[in-house]
């Protein structure tokens, strides 16, 4: 009894000693390097700007930007929030209808070869000539700014769906056949779930596509988001304004891309570990 | 006919298609559990071309054959001479160009469409994303969804379990395929073709990719799911000593166009193991094929 009494709590210890060991290693072997970087990096910076006497609207301390953002959260919250919408929406939007298509195109041969030379058009116009053309349309709102997103993110999106579904092992559709499945249990069973490294190689590239058409829709038709932010810190020359819009940027795409990453290593569990 | 050794008996293509039901009945080919006959496989003429005109490329000539229910055929042959264009054509995955096939008397599209004939193929072909349970339930899951994910029956279910139990693989049923090894997987391939009770069993070198000694291993235990299930078994290979062990019938094929060169009946007793490749039938049949297949890659 009083040896079960004092089992437990070593056991415990035990486990509790093995996690925090394999956190730790999971920390050495994944992040410690970055890190290391991470501070010799700012530390030569901050080294440099005192050293070499650079002027704040220049390179400002990384410390002094660090000290700008207390009582200037709130805002850039404000700001970050309005800009992950708008590149959310867009992603949405634009990586549905890239994926539908791409079914299509890859199911349809008549599909692909009467809607192919319109994406390709589609594709060479800059996004910031479509702008006024959006701005037109959907008036002084967000939405411009979501449909900006939404193209850019999808071209990338639908050429890796359409290869994704194209790839299909051909035993596999042999094996269907030989199973008697209909075309949609192809689909469902063979094409859907073989294509889904592809999709979500275009679904972590178009997190920062999506970014990156939002934050140019802001600089031509916005009064707010992160976009605007580094336009009114150009206008002012507030540079300490524009690192912080930037790290918001950076710090929204990195968990938006860590959460793509996450969901795809559930999704794809039955892949590999490289 | 009588080979020059008069050990074995060598059929031409034509009589051996005669004789070969009555042979199977009387001989060493099993009766279905229900006393059943199934699984006769015919074709009339069957060729294969792809493309046309001066690309034309015969692949498979006229093939006329008959299996009988219950019998275990390997086809050998050089290297692209049509041997796995042939099994498609038996299994209704490819159309023939000319001539008809048939399974217990109707075409083979009806039977593939009734899900009578199951297919092995060379790589185990396993979905990656499916645990091997899974895998193994596909061809009910086909049958019943029509598109949409429905609840497979127990007894089906139990069916899958059986044919896990089968191929010695009831534990493995939560894995998923890459957690098996090549053995392992080509024993799921088998069960998932067997589970649906198919007529014929038509296999396309199903152990090529493996080992030498996880082949043989594989070869015995495939011998042994047949004296169980006693389905019609078309079995390619480019293994002759393989293909003497299994069948109870060896038909090589010629290069492409391939057309059948030589229609030889295995009278090896049953049940066969390891030890029937010490019998001098065995060996002498292997020696002799070997030659022919040597000589049929040159010709």
């Amino acid at each position: 009894m009083h040896l079960a009494i004092r089992g437990r709590p070593k056991a415990q210890a035990r486990n509790t000693d093995r996690s925090s060991r394999r956190v730790l290693s999971w920390f050495n072997q994944n992040l410690l390097i970055p890190l290391a970087i991470f501070v010799v990096v700012i530390a030569l910076w901050e080294w440099a700007v005192v050293a070499f006497e650079i002027p704040q609207y220049t390179l400002p301390r990384p410390s002094a930007i660090w000290v700008s953002f207390s009582g200037e959260s709130g805002d850039l919250m404000h700001h970050t929030w309005l800009t992950a919408k708008e590149a959310l929406l867009g992603y949405l939007i634009g990586n549905g209808i890239a994926l539908v298509l791409a079914a299509l195109m890859a199911e349809f041969k008549i599909v692909e070869k009467s809607l192919y030379p319109y994406v390709l058009v589609l594709r060479s116009l800059p996004i910031v000539a479509l702008a006024p053309l959006l701005i037109i349309w959907f008036g002084f709102t967000i939405w411009p700014i979501v449909a900006a997103s939404a193209l850019i993110c999808f071209f990338p999106t639908l050429v890796n769906g359409v290869e994704g579904f194209k790839a299909a092992d051909t035993t596999m559709l042999e094996l269907m056949r030989s199973l008697n499945a209909s075309r949609t249990q192809v689909f469902q069973r063979v094409k859907l779930p073989n294509a889904m490294p592809y999709i979500f190689a275009a679904l972590k590239i178009s997190v920062v596509s999506s970014m990156i058409g939002a934050i140019v829709g802001e600089w031509i038709a916005a009064d707010a988001g992160l976009g605007f932010l580094t336009i009114q810190a150009n206008n002012f020359v507030d540079t300490l304004l524009l690192f912080r819009a930037i790290i918001a940027m950076a710090v929204l795409a990195l968990s938006w891309f860590l959460l793509v990453v996450i969901i795809e290593k559930r999704v794809l569990k039955w892949q590999t570990s490289s | 006919m009588v080979s020059p050794r008069g050990h074995y008996r060598e059929e031409s293509p034509q009589v051996a298609n005669i004789e070969l039901i009555r042979q199977s009945r009387d001989r060493s080919v099993p009766e279905t559990g229900q006393g059943l006959q199934k699984g006769a496989i015919h074709t009339d003429s069957v060729s294969k071309s792809y493309g046309g005109g001066s690309g034309r490329i015969d692949a498979v000539g006229n093939i006329s054959i008959d299996v009988a229910p219950g019998d275990f055929v390997s086809i050998v042959g050089p290297s692209g001479c049509g041997k796995t264009t042939f099994l498609k054509l038996l299994g209704d995955i490819l159309e023939p160009s000319t001539g008809h096939v048939e399974i217990d008397g109707r075409p083979a599209r009806a039977m593939r469409k009734g899900r009578r004939v199951g297919f092995v193929f060379q790589n185990a072909v396993l979905f990656p994303w499916l645990t091997v349970r899974e895998n193994v339930t596909l061809p009910f899951q086909i049958a019943r969804s029509g598109g949409r994910f429905r609840r497979v029956p127990n007894e089906f279910l139990e069916r899958v379990d059986r044919a896990l139990t089968t191929v010695g693989l009831e534990d493995f049923g939560h894995r998923l395929p890459r957690e098996l090894s090549g053995g392992m997987q080509s024993r799921v391939a088998l069960a998932r073709a067997l589970v649906p009770e198919p007529a014929v069993l038509l296999m396309d070198e199903p152990f090529a990719a493996l080992d030498e000694l996880t082949r043989t291993e594989m070869a015995l235990h495939l011998l042994s799911v047949w004296e169980r299930v006693r389905t019609t078994v078309v079995f390619v290979t480019h293994h002759i000593q393989e293909a003497v062990l299994l069948s109870n019938r060896v038909v090589v094929m010629s290069r492409r166009p391939g057309i059948i060169r030589r229609d030889i009946t295995i009278d090896l007793p049953r049940p066969r193991s390891l030890e029937s490749r010490r019998h001098p039938l065995f060996g002498e049949i292997v020696e002799d094929l070997t030659l022919d297949f040597h000589l049929s890659g040159r010709d």
